[in-house]
């Protein structure tokens, strides 16, 4: 059945357009090496706050944080997300893919972006962490290198909308999309809008580091910052949701409890989440309380009730699939016979459970007005963070990766009882991470700081935060080193898979 | 939904969020309690 | 199925009472932290600032000094101690890699403290009391803040300011 441009799955029955596949392919297999990269400068990182073995100097420190910043949170989750949009539109609706030079042309832009960027990190021409805040400095590449990656994710989100309306027009699909492809394109909505407001302070702080321009207010420079650097984190939510709701179908054969809940909830994202960014400003000069407090209250909370409809929505769908195969004794059997050994679905409930209770919990917390005093920038915030970004949205795509490991790139997984074994080594390294940082820093302890006992410092010997601290960065670092291990174990099988993974039958 | 049978409604994820809600709670109000050890600032 | 197109008639299906009793949980949940935050800014003590200026960095420098040069008491490696009286408008000024200078503060007093930059962001985090607020070049954070507590207490930067960052660190008392 197979035509020049198609193939058509033996599992699902779609057709699978060639250039879609290899788009998803390259964008995934990028977002992985780089997930890579990361993780080892995690592992330094880590290692070097863990005073008691303070692996990198201090310049290499903030070197490696910096880089690490930008290789997970833009690298590793961005090249991932283009591979979501290119399977949610082409190959869920059945679809060719629209214009596929322009894909193309995405993926060689974020390549070229990424690696610019790394190198001017790298050669130290950019130590100014991933939000180079004003008036900080970074070579003028180094801004160059990120406005032609987010260029070419927004020609990503093009090329998405265009396969949409091609799907449309051409009717490869009835009635309305499904649930997943609806959360990607609240994902793109995001995108495209914050994307396109990144550019507002981008190109001038580029052109100031030319020094074509004066310099940009710094505290207007941190408004705008955050007004995309927050909104951008909502495309990773909406992203990692579809990915919960995908991973539910896959495992267990759930369907949506009910559309019209989930798709209320994803389009609450779309409404008020871009908005509320000034949570990172609450203690801020610069800006009226009464502006704070509307913009992260209202705006902000509304995005709040839309995750927590979605975390009941996500499991409910799991236990209705499973009680309709009849495990319906009691309130819990349906959880016991769940496949736990299918790391898709192990992951999936650490991402659900670790966004939730860590991550959002914390959330709500740090981003109130008032008890935003006793947070910011010590080190719970990164703690808050990577329950957010890491356990949620890396390990929801981590868990999808098993799937499209088959499916895509038509390689069973090279090594079955690591990958089973996976998601539980890096989500219980991670929780451990994630809660002994958020403890430690409720003692104060600054984030991004490499010497926490001020010993270069003209009170050396004075400053203590006392032994709890010490010992709740051991447990940090054992936490990070067991996530890395995790993390280690996600990549080399992936790459393993694809390398020599055997193919699927066709 | 609304159309399940009783046996498959979701009632072990009806306890569950009820678990997450409790806690949201009690961590909610014991940070304005550790607010309140702080100097007066405003 | 979540990846294929849903029955047709999907708006139309009522909810499930426990999703229905869950969504106005939440609902108020979320009404209610927002208002928290009004409350508190009225009645609570503790909150961020209220006021602040746009302020060049060569005028704070200039507020700062002559603060300095009128309640300086003495020094301390280098740097000036200074007394101020309750109520008065008390200066710190923060840069590459420093806080000056060291205030001497009385508990249960009152004071209108202004933080200001020379160069980069900074971060004002008071320890071991634990208390952050952001010091941003070009602007007047001002804090009226009442020492509750006596001790030494350090100012740590915890907001990345350059490859010197972790050895900024200022100091304050209070008797
Ligand atoms: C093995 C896994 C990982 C380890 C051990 C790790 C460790 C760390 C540590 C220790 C910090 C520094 C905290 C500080 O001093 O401020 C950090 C920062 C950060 N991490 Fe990770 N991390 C890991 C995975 C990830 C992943 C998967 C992401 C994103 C998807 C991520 C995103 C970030 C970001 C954005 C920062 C903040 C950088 C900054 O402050 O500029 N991390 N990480
Ligand atoms: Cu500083
Ligand atoms: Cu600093």
């Amino acid at each position: 059945m197979a035509s020049d441009n198609f193939r058509v799955c033996p599992t699902t029955g779609l057709k699978v357009d060639f250039s879609a596949q290899t788009l998803i392919k390259l964008n995934a297999f990028t977002a992985i090496v780089f997930l890579l990269v990361g993780g080892l400068l995690g592992l330094a990182i880590v290692l070097t706050r863990w005073q008691a073995v303070h692996l990198l100097t201090a310049e290499l420190f903030y070197r490696a944080l910096t880089l690490h910043g930008i290789a997970m949170l833009v690298a590793w989750i961005v090249f991932f997300e283009m591979a979501l949009l290119y399977f949610t539109s082409a190959i869920l609706l059945n679809c060719r893919l629209a214009v596929p030079w322009l894909g193309w042309l995405q993926y060689i832009l974020m390549l070229v972006g990424g690696a610019i960027v790394t190198v001017m990190v790298l050669t130290g021409n950019a130590d100014v962490m991933f939000t180079s805040y004003v008036p900080l400095k970074a070579h003028h590449l180094y801004y160059l290198g990120i406005v032609l990656f987010a260029v070419g994710a927004i020609l990503g989100c093009v090329t998405f909308f265009a396969t949409l309306g091609i799907a449309k027009t051409e009717k490869t699909y009835q009635g309305s999309v499904p649930l997943v492809t609806y959360g990607a394109i609240v994902a793109a909505i995001i995108a495209i809008l914050t994307l396109a407001h990144g550019a507002i302070f981008f190109i001038p702080t580029w052109l100031w580091a030319l020094g074509v321009i004066p310099m940009m207010d710094p505290e207007t420079y941190r408004l705008l910052f955050w007004g995309f650097g927050h909104s951008t984190q909502q495309i990773n939510v909406a992203a990692m949701i579809a990915c919960w709701y995908a991973i539910g179908t896959l495992t267990v054969g759930a369907q949506p409890a009910s559309e019209k809940f989930s798709r209320s909830a994803f389009a609450l994202y779309a409404i008020f989440i871009c908005i509320a960014s000034e949570h990172h400003l609450l203690v801020d000069p610069g800006i009226s309380a009464a502006h704070k407090e509307w913009n992260t209250g209202y705006f902000m909370h509304l995005a709040v009730l839309a995750s927590m409809m979605h975390a009941f929505s996500v499991p409910a769908q799991i236990e209705i699939a499973l009680r309709k195969k009849g495990y319906t004794k009691g309130m819990f059997e349906w959880l016991k016979k769940a496949p736990w050994g299918d790391p898709a679905f192990s992951s999936m409930v650490f991402s659900v459970t670790g966004f939730g209770f860590m991550g959002g919990i914390t959330g709500i917390l740090y981003g109130t007005e008032q008890l935003n005093i006793i947070r910011h920038n010590t080190i719970a915030v990164p703690g808050h963070f990577h329950a957010t970004v890491v356990v949620g949205t890396t390990m929801a795509f981590m868990g999808i990766t098993y799937y499209v490991l088959p499916l895509i790139f038509q390689r069973q997984v090279a090594f079955p009882t690591v990958a089973k074994l996976q998601p539980y080594v890096y989500g219980v390294g991670m929780w451990i991470f994630c809660i002994a940082m958020m403890f430690v820093g409720g003692f104060g302890v600054p984030r991004r700081h490499w010497d926490i006992t001020a010993a270069e410092s003209l009170f050396k010997g004075e400053l203590s935060f006392g032994p709890t601290v010490d010992l709740g960065f051991a447990v940090v670092a054992i936490g990070g080193v067991l996530a890395f291990v995790g993390g280690a174990m996600f990549v080399l099988n992936a790459v393993a898979t694809v390398a020599m993974g055997k193919k699927v039958n066709q | 939904m609304s159309n399940l049978k009783e046996e498959h409604r979701p009632h072990g994820t009806a306890m569950l969020v009820w678990f997450f809600f409790a806690s949201l709670i009690v961590y909610y109000l014991l940070s304005w309690k550790f607010l309140t050890g702080i100097w007066k600032v405003g | 199925m979540s990846l294929g197109s849903p029955t047709k008639y999907w708006w139309d299906e009522p909810l499930d009472p426990y999703e229905k009793t869950w969504v106005w949980a939440a609902g108020v949940f979320c009404v209610l932290i927002t208002i928290a935050m009004p409350f508190w800014h009225y009645t609570g003590d503790q909150n961020p600032s209220q006021e602040y200026y746009k302020i060049s960095p060569e005028k704070f420098d200039a507020a700062t000094e002559r603060f300095i040069t009128a309640y300086k008491v003495g020094e301390e490696q280098g740097i000036p101690v200074v007394v101020p009286p309750p109520k008065s408008d008390i200066f710190i000024r923060a840069h590459q890699f420093g806080w000056e200078p060291i205030l001497k503060l009385k508990v249960g007093q009152s004071y209108k403290l202004h933080l200001g930059s020379m160069d980069m962001n900074h971060g004002f985090s008071l320890q071991p009391i634990n208390m952050n607020f952001q010091v941003v070049p070009g602007w007047d954070n001002i804090l009226n803040i009442t020492p509750t507590t006596t001790g030494v207490f350090h100012i740590v930067c915890n907001e990345y300011c350059g490859l010197g960052h972790h050895t900024m660190i200022g100091k304050l008392y209070v008797e």
